[in-house]
């Protein structure tokens, strides 16, 4: 069985899992209002004058203390950002994604030539999806994934170019939804085979992805990448209970959910966006918000999608709207993005 | 497992030549990268205009592709999988020089600060609905890549993939793309052998 677990994560709304979580609890978004140039401001999530790199570094640390390290095995370094902890900003054209190893400990026995994906906003759930392949095909026994991705000019003013930031906290799957919002995170975890884990793990039932080949930067409309990753992994498990979606709040990605679940059969199953919560973390995203579903597995407790007010999609979906109990087994997240990746993941209660 | 993909079909392009399955087709005789490619669009009659809003990266790639794809089956979905140091580099670079310069952002510059992107641009051109993934190594890595490659191909049953190494370094390309297909019978060069020598490593 291959699992998942040891998830830490550091976010500006908090410096662990666990308190991530109990904001999360009391209804808390990370989002605030900031001016990014002369003229405009956007709700975006970001640290306050902290070292990226060092965040990372800490919560490299965290997560290891979530598993016996002696236990990995073979292990294979996954790293998932769309644009690196890029540190100044001038020296932009030397910057390499993958040097953020520098600042890491890695230990000198785990595999020398990490894994680095930078394929848009479903990097961090093809992450883990490789460690799970990887292992599945018997290359390694464990794999480390961390992932990041941080605000900075070069996101904001490129979403604004194209009128994709939301004038508010963005409202996933509304009606009145208007774009997104960025935002800056850290994600760890790790995948094994062995018995690794201290505490939480959940098993990875599968795992997948498709490309729409349809338009960079806008999802197909019948959401065939969409449909297909996540019927691939429907192959090996039953329904899920919850789903956990992109919803980046754009009135073309949110719609394509719809679609594609609706063409699978799923709109009655609840579902939510974690973007109100943490904004869009891009190459984080995909591993921040599997976390979060990892702690809705162990606390049986579902999290709501916040911000929803009217049925904004053309086929109805459950938006789940408050925070509470929620019998759960399996959970299923999704995400997108551009280049037309679509990705599917499964975890199941152990 | 990495032994058992074999190269069906190659491109490669850097600022001296273009070779397709190891022989030289072309000499290179432009200054830059970006009047090359155009050059060769017009002179292979590539004849797809979503190629002038492309990026460099995806110019190559589509270059490329044109020599390379024939050797996919019309009816087979290959895995497509492509690698770099820089991911989007040059284009992130224009960007930074558009909005500093410009005060806002050209949506058409920014869509190509992501390095798949000419994942996404091949998939559209051949109607690829393929499990797909960018990925960055710097080059003496290439064994890796091929690693990940190979346990992809299984993990999705895909017989063809379609790989390389795509980079853009100020105004110049390298460029070493392949058709690879799993467990292919004969004797023929293999992945390994093809990215060695053209990644000079």
């Amino acid at each position: 069985m291959i699992k998942i677990g040891a998830f830490e994560i550091i976010t500006p709304l908090g410096a662990s899992l666990d308190e991530n979580w109990e904001a999360i609890e009391s209804g808390k978004t990370s989002l605030q209002k900031v001016k990014y140039n002369d003229k405009a401001a956007a709700y975006i999530s970001r640290f306050e004058s902290a070292d990226f790199r060092k965040l990372i570094a800490m919560c490299f640390e965290q997560m290891l203390e979530k598993i016996e390290v002696d236990a990995l095995g073979k292990t294979q370094v996954i790293f998932s950002s769309t644009k690196g902890a890029v540190g100044n900003w001038n020296h932009y054209h030397k910057h390499r994604v993958y040097e953020i190893q520098e600042v890491l400990d890695l230990n000198p026995e785990w595999d020398q030539a990490p894994i680095t994906v930078s394929n848009a906003c479903i990097s961090g759930l093809q992450a883990v999806e490789f460690a799970y392949d990887g292992i599945q095909f018997e290359h390694w026994d464990s794999a480390i994934v961390v992932a990041f991705d941080e605000v900075s000019e070069f996101i904001v003013e490129g979403f604004a170019s194209l009128h994709a930031l939301s004038k508010g906290v963005c409202q996933p799957f509304s009606k009145d939804r208007d774009g997104i919002n960025i935002g800056s995170a850290i994600a760890c975890a790790v995948v094994s085979k062995n018995p690794v884990f201290k505490g939480e793990q959940y098993r990875i039932v599968g795992a997948s992805n498709c490309n729409d080949a349809n338009h960079i930067s806008g999802p197909s409309r019948t959401g065939e990448g969409l449909y297909r990753a996540i019927s691939n992994v429907l192959k090996k498990s039953a329904k899920p209970d919850f789903i956990s979606l992109h919803g980046t709040g754009t009135p073309y990605n949110d719609e394509m959910e719809a679609v594609a679940l609706d063409r699978l059969g799923l709109t009655n199953i609840p579902v939510h966006s974690l973007k109100p919560v943490f904004g869009h973390t891009l190459g984080a995203a995909g591993l921040l918000e599997l976390a979060i579903c990892g702690r809705m597995l162990t606390e049986q407790k579902a999290v709501p999608s916040l911000n929803y007010k009217k049925q904004g999609t053309s086929v109805k979906l459950n938006v789940q709207s408050d925070f509470g109990n929620l019998k759960m087994n399996r959970i299923l997240k999704t995400t997108s993005g551009f280049g037309g990746n679509n990705a599917a993941l499964l975890i199941q209660r152990t | 497992m990495i032994e058992s993909l074999k190269v069906i079909a190659s491109f490669e392009m850097d600022q001296q030549c273009i070779q397709h399955n190891g022989e030289v087709i072309d000499e290179i005789s432009f200054t830059n990268a970006s009047e090359t490619l155009k050059e060769r669009y017009k002179k292979y009659k590539l004849k797809y205009p979503k190629f002038h809003k492309m990026d460099l990266l995806s110019k190559a790639v589509i270059l490329g592709n044109y020599f390379i794809k024939k050797a996919i089956p019309k009816n087979s979905t290959p895995l497509v999988m492509l690698f770099n140091e820089s991911a989007s580099m040059q284009s992130d670079l224009q960007h930074i020089y558009q909005y500093n310069a410009y005060d806002t952002a050209s949506p058409g510059i920014f869509v190509y600060t992501l390095p798949n992107i000419c994942i996404g641009e091949v998939c559209i051109k051949n109607d690829w609905k393929s499990p797909s993934g960018f990925l960055l190594f710097p080059k003496e890595h290439f064994e890796k890549y091929l690693e990940t490659v190979a346990i992809e191909m299984s993990k999705n049953d895909s017989e063809y993939a379609f790989t390389g190494f795509v980079e853009v370094v100020e105004d110049d390309i390298f460029v070493a793309l392949s058709v690879l297909q799993m467990n292919k019978e004969n004797e023929g060069l293999t992945a390994y052998q093809f990215y060695k020598k053209a990644l000079r490593k």
